[in-house]
């Protein structure tokens, strides 16, 4: 059941991003090869990686990985960002973490009922833009 | 091997009401999944699908007969959705037992070897109901290749309901005070439930104790921990000679000195994969644990095997000199709400529970977690409220003195006790019971591993920048 919803939210993003891949075996990841930053950022697009828990989709995404060169474009870091090695699994493969705390996460029989990845995408743009927003004011 | 049919009440009452309607026969049929055991197969009722007049070729007083195109619709779901199928039709002229016709026993038979060879699987039963409301079912063998009664029907609602009623050669005499109140039937439904409780803690232990000195036939004990010091002011059974004893086993060897339950201790993370297969055996599950995750997985067996699972919780709150103390009691049922429908679980606490070490050691590193978490407060007579209430509602499930109460909660500080059966409602939106989710699945949709969730290893690995387009890593769009 977890396969199909999966198939369907990878979908669903396609929508919105050119080049989306999913874990073929486990299904415990989804990559967006193309996520847009908002402005405020050295660069326009990364890499998103998405890793589901087993019991994803009645709990949110577990955790979030972006490119491990972001910087605001002033050249400062960014709050919640984790490119070392120390705090971060997935050093070794390219990946910085960007630690997200998604409270309420509601998701519905119907996958765009509820709470879903795109969304996730929505609120993910939306933490980055305050940010480079609370950089700026600060 | 024992064969059960395990229908949610509503589904059972739409069908007497559709096969009942007036004098003439009718037919519906009832698609199942499987929950299977080495010595029983429990038929789990998913769906109800009504032969309306424009279904059916012609029915009379005396006889029905379906459609061609419809019949062959209804199998084609049960070979596709690897669905079981009850054939039902009535004798509504029948005022007394329900027996099936010679007609049925000639048709059955040949029906049912007919549709087992084409569509092997699944299995295939058919069921009578009588003008009296009494029904007969029966469902293929096919080693023996005949038709044989199944042995029990059980109609779960706020009441567990068992057709026939087992009793047995049974000493009453330890009960009989209670058998003053529910009488030797009640006795005797106790006497025949099997149940789980996951958790023998604070909770877990009084719960425990209660059924067995009530007398339920069996008792499935399930909890990894062992006896701690502290666990002495509120743990059933447990001694300081006790401490580092798996709590499962203090129990069973305190409850055996008193009790003739056939308890079976198991000192286990109900997580384990290997656990669903002895939990699958109860006909009630009590959830008395104190963590998210566990709870998570209990909803789904619940939904999923349509066994009605009761969840206990206490909540103490101090902080600066104020106190906020209660607990509740939440009843699943087949046909009412889980507890997902009810934002009864907590699903970052579930995140956080099932965390990898690696995750863990991510989280550490970036100081998002620090030192030793607090244990809560835990006394013996708040859990004991709580494990009363909770077994109260299983007495009024099993024995069905009145309906149980799916949901009870209990304020300690203005010392009430609240009834929201009423307010707490199905969703049918709801992720985990909606009617093409897990719901009455059975065996048919595995587990998700929870047990040891691990890290994958597949990931794309930017880092030695890598093409993109599936191939290897993913499966792309």
């Amino acid at each position: 059941m977890k396969r199909e919803w999966i198939r369907a939210e990878a979908y669903l993003l396609t929508r919105r991003f050119r080049q989306v891949e999913f874990d073929p075996d486990d299904y415990l990841w989804v990559h967006i090869r193309d996520f847009d930053l908002p402005p405020g950022f050295n660069k326009r697009q990364s890499g998103l990686l998405i890793e589901l828990d087993a019991t994803y989709p009645f709990t949110a995404p577990k955790n979030c990985f972006i490119d491990r060169d972001i910087r605001t474009s002033s050249g400062e870091s960014i709050d919640h960002y984790f490119p070392e090695s120390s705090q971060n699994k997935f050093f070794s493969k390219g990946w910085a973490w960007l630690s997200l705390h998604i409270d309420n996460w509601k998701p519905n029989a119907n996958i765009i009922g509820g709470d879903n990845l795109l969304r996730f995408c929505d609120i993910l743009y939306l933490t980055l833009e305050g940010l480079t927003k609370q950089r700026k004011e600060g | 091997m024992e064969n059960i049919l395990v229908c949610p009440e509503s589904k059972f009452n739409k069908l007497n009401n559709h096969l009942l309607q007036n004098e003439k026969e009718q037919i519906a049929f009832l698609l199942c999944s499987i929950s299977k055991r080495p010595n029983q197969t429990r038929l789990l009722c998913k769906e109800l699908i009504k032969a309306g007049p424009s279904h059916l070729a012609y029915n009379s007083e005396s006889g029905a007969a379906l459609k061609n195109g419809f019949f062959r619709k209804i199998l084609k779901r049960s070979k596709q959705e690897s669905l079981s199928l009850i054939i039902c039709h009535s004798h509504p002229f029948s005022d007394h037992e329900a027996c099936f016709s010679m007609i049925d026993e000639a048709c059955d038979q040949k029906m049912a070897s007919y549709i087992s060879k084409k569509i092997p699987g699944p299995l295939f039963g058919t069921m009578v109901v009588a003008g009296s409301g009494n029904f007969q079912t029966r469902i293929y063998d096919k080693a023996a290749e005949k038709m044989v009664a199944i042995d029990q029907v059980w109609i779960i609602g706020r009441n567990i309901s068992k057709y026939p009623e087992k009793s047995k050669e049974y000493d009453y005499q330890p009960f009989i005070r209670q058998v003053l109140l529910f009488g030797c039937s009640g006795q005797d439904k106790l006497a025949d439930t099997t149940i789980a409780i996951v958790g023998l803690g604070g909770i877990g232990s009084l719960v425990a104790e209660m059924v067995c000195r009530l007398g339920v036939g069996k008792l499935i004990a399930i909890d990894f921990d062992v006896v701690e010091a502290c666990n002495l002011n509120r743990l059933v059974g447990a001694t300081p000679t006790d401490v580092g004893r798996a709590k499962v086993e203090v129990f069973k060897t305190h409850a055996e000195r008193y009790s003739e339950t056939q308890i079976e201790a198991i000192c286990e993370s109900v997580l384990h994969p290997s656990l669903i297969e002895r939990i699958k055996e109860a006909q009630v599950i009590f959830c008395c644990v104190d963590k998210q995750a566990p709870r998570f997985f209990l909803n789904d067996v619940a939904v999923k095997y349509s066994i009605p699972l009761i969840d206990l919780a206490t909540g103490v709150v101090t902080e600066k000199g104020y106190v906020e103390a209660g607990g509740q009691v939440r009843i699943v049922v087949p046909d009412g709400f889980c507890l997902s429908c009810i934002d009864g679980i907590d699903r970052n606490e579930v995140i956080q529970e099932l965390l990898t070490e690696e995750d863990i050691q991510m989280r550490a590193g970036a100081g998002y977690i620090q030192g030793e978490s607090f244990p809560a407060p835990s006394v013996i007579s708040l859990n004991g409220v709580i494990a009363s209430l909770g077994v109260t509602e299983f007495i009024n499930l099993v024995c069905g003195i009145r309906k149980a109460n799916t949901f009870v909660a209990y304020d300690m500080i203005s010392n009430q006790v609240l009834s929201q059966t009423l307010k707490a409602k199905r969703n049918k939106k709801c992720l985990t019971c909606h009617e093409k989710g897990i719901r009455a699945m059975g065996d048919l949709i595995p587990f998700p591993n929870l047990f040891d969730d691990k890290t994958p290893n597949n990931i794309p690995d930017i880092a030695m920048g890598q093409e993109y387009g599936g191939g290897q890593d993913g499966r792309s769009f």
